[in-house]
């Protein structure tokens, strides 16, 4: 016969001693989250489509310089005279992290350009403050050749727009150039030349287009301290 | 680790198999009968939750540094990798839930009646480990990731089960419950493919999908175009012409059928010693009313931000808009069936003393693409009469062990129980603003199950009294 009085007591206390073990001697640590940490230290390769689009001759129309002259715009041709036109833009860059380094990076673009004039872009990274162009990335590295071809166009100076070739090529950005954009440029300057062809009037039908897309291949780090992502 | 589509899994509760004081535990095993003569639930009061991973713990995805201060497992390699590490190639995760909305049971001579009517509730998603990594910003070019075992089930159902367990000779108690189910809502996918392929040239990211995608939503009118696709853009409304009365929603509810028995027995050799088996959910849903069968088949190309040169700015392309585009759904109106996913229990215990036992418990859950265990050690002590509190430490499950605890309280007419078969066993103390409280460390379940019943006739020294006037025996 079990003496049920001491085994009561027995068991008690044998959950007791189980439980205090099991619910308040298994903390491993604390942790305070009133001390998150914004250190970060990652680095990936990714490889993702940025933009793309088209710029339509409409669209064009808003930003032609006074230097192109209208001559008609009543039938499905516009006529322009053949002028090299610079543009010269300064655009401020946005605070950067200074934690990011890129190991490469390739821009990679695509035009299909129904337009009888060419772009040449050039980028010039500027440090405002010692006043001195630390870098450049330019858009083609042969000597004469434009960076975006004008389309084609036959003895009247119209636009042979079944001849119209896909362009595609890639942009190297060294892990230099990159450090110099992200860590010391705080001013670009995009310089834009555009190029008409050979012929002294280009006739440029309405539905001609710009069309673009452009993609990167980047591997980069981001080391440092970032205090907006907390 | 059996992972699968279509099939309908009940929480895990191996804690609760033992607490014969609750009444409930004839869910469990239709041959156990509570002591009470007679139990019914307070409505929906009787609820089970279930939340669980194969994969990840709250402390795998918080990183204590050496300063002390506390990273996510996004912000280094080193705990992003490691984050990655606790996946493997097939992964879930899975909520559920069940309400009784009324149960009840009574005792007659050898036998034991019990009723119940139970909403339940499962959803749960399988994804591969390329799924994840994708979501970290792995996407190197030319890389591609094949996601075609990411599937997801979700299912709602009623449950309406009369047990009947009966006593035969002193050692032997046999239960069984056959249950008719009424399907409320679900739906499942069977992935044939799924892929997301970075371009190589065009660095374009491709998603391309084909898969079947059962759906039972009684009383939604799915649109369709002319040719018989679902028409992504059209109205998903309410069948007011054919729902209208009470008895529309009635038969709404329990027009999809299934059926399923649960079935049990206790054995008891000698007074000390009892063997339990029991197998639960044996059975199925046949999806028949306002249910469809679909294949969903298409391809999304992310080609980037698109430039609009009316206002010379970039916008996201509406990748709803290009889904409904690039997508299409044909199928028709088709019955089809899903299966419960039975559940085999087989245990023992030694009554130490009257008051105290100890016992082994098998789970057996039987998928249709293998069979997952787990072996529970059980212990179950009632101090006083009012009063049981049992405790169990899983083994053997293939990963972590886990810890139980359930109590079971009656006070008056009243019967109160609380169970949780994923205790931690060890965790980490956060100290937050205001309060600090606990993480569970490699805690990949959370489970609780609680309930009030009305009990009458439990009392053990009153039962004893009636039967056996000159002696009261408090053993077994």
């Amino acid at each position: 016969m079990i003496n049920n009085k001491f085994m009561k007591k027995k068991y008690l206390s044998c959950f007791i001693v189980l439980l205090i073990l099991l619910l308040s001697a298994c903390q491993k640590g604390e942790m305070d989250f009133n001390k998150k940490s914004n250190y970060y230290d990652i680095d990936r390769e990714i490889s993702l489509p940025l933009v793309y689009g088209k710029i339509s001759f409409d669209d064009l129309l808003n930003v032609i310089p006074d230097t192109f002259e209208i001559i008609d715009y009543i039938d499905t041709l516009n006529i322009y005279y053949n002028l090299e036109y610079d543009h010269v833009d300064t655009l401020k860059m946005s605070k950067l992290s200074k934690n990011i380094s890129v190991d490469f990076a390739k821009l990679f673009y695509w035009f299909t350009n129904e337009f009888p004039v060419g772009l040449d872009t050039k980028i010039y990274m500027l440090d405002t403050i010692h006043q001195v162009i630390i870098d450049s990335i330019l858009f083609t590295n042969v000597p004469g050749q434009i960076f975006l071809q004008p389309a084609p166009v036959d003895v009247n100076g119209i636009v042979i727009q079944d001849s119209v070739k896909q362009e595609y090529g890639y942009i190297d950005i060294d892990s230099s150039q990159a450090d110099n954009l992200i860590q010391r440029t705080n001013r670009l300057i995009l310089f834009s030349r555009v190029y008409a062809n050979s012929y002294s009037i280009v006739k440029v039908p309405q539905t001609s287009f710009l069309q673009f897309k452009f993609s990167i291949d980047i591997q980069g780090r981001y080391q440092g301290y970032n205090k907006s992502a907390n | 680790m059996g992972i699968v589509c279509c099939q309908i899994i009940r929480a895990q509760d191996n804690t609760f198999y033992y607490m014969r004081n609750v009444p409930q535990v004839t869910s469990l095993n239709p041959a156990n009968q509570p002591p009470s003569n007679f139990f019914v639930s307070i409505p929906l009061s009787v609820i089970q939750l279930n939340a669980s991973n194969n994969a990840v713990s709250l402390n795998d995805i918080f990183f204590k540094n050496q300063d002390d201060s506390i990273s996510r497992f996004y912000q280094t390699n080193a705990t992003t990798d490691k984050f990655l590490s606790k996946f493997d190639k097939l992964n879930y995760l899975s909520v559920n839930g069940s309400s009784d909305i009324l149960s009840l049971g009574f005792r007659s001579k050898r036998m034991y009646f019990t009723l119940n009517y139970t909403l339940h509730e499962n959803n749960r998603i399988m994804f591969p480990k390329e799924l994840v990594s994708f979501l970290t910003l792995h996407i190197p070019s030319d890389v591609q990731y094949d996601l075609s075992t990411f599937n997801i089930d979700i299912t709602q159902y009623q449950e309406l089960g009369l047990g009947i367990s009966r006593q035969f000779g002193d050692q032997i108690t046999i239960g069984i419950r056959p249950k008719i189910l009424f399907g409320i809502s679900t739906i499942s996918s069977n992935t044939h493919s799924f892929s997301v392929n970075s371009d190589p040239i065009t660095k374009n990211l491709t998603f391309t999908i084909n898969s079947d995608i059962k759906v039972c939503a009684p009383g939604i009118i799915i649109p369709v175009d002319s040719a018989g696709a679902v028409d992504l853009n059209g109205n998903f409304n309410f069948d007011s012409a054919n729902v209208k009365t009470t008895s529309d929603y009635i038969h709404l509810a329990t027009q999809n059928m299934g059926l399923g028995i649960d079935a049990g027995i206790n054995y008891r050799p000698i007074e000390r010693l009892e063997f339990s088996a029991s197998i639960i959910d044996l059975g199925y849903i046949n999806w028949s009313h306002y249910s469809h069968i679909y294949n969903v088949q298409g391809s999304y190309a992310y080609a980037g931000a698109e430039y609009n040169s009316i206002d010379s700015t970039t916008k996201s392309p509406d990748i709803i808009d290009s889904l409904k585009t690039n997508f299409k759904a044909t199928g028709s109106e088709s019955s089809f069936t899903t299966h419960l996913v039975p559940i085999l229990y087989v245990g023992g215990r030694f009554f130490v003393t009257p008051k105290f036992d100890v016992g082994i418990l098998s789970r057996f859950e039987f998928y249709k693409d293998g069979t997952k265990s787990k072996i529970t050690i059980l212990t179950d002590w009632r101090p006083l009469e009012i009063w049981n509190v049992s405790a169990s430490y899983g083994l053997l499950n293939g990963s972590n062990s886990t810890f139980g605890l359930g109590m079971s309280f009656r006070f008056g007419f009243f019967n109160f129980f609380i169970v949780s078969d994923d205790i931690p066993t060890t965790y980490t103390l956060i100290k937050g603003k205001t309060i600090n409280y606990p993480m569970p460390n490699d805690q990949l379940a959370y489970n609780l199950q609680f309930g009030i019943n009305i009990v009458l006739g439990s009392s053990l020294k009153k039962k004893l009294r009636q039967d056996q006037p000159m002696y009261i025996s408090e053993e077994y």
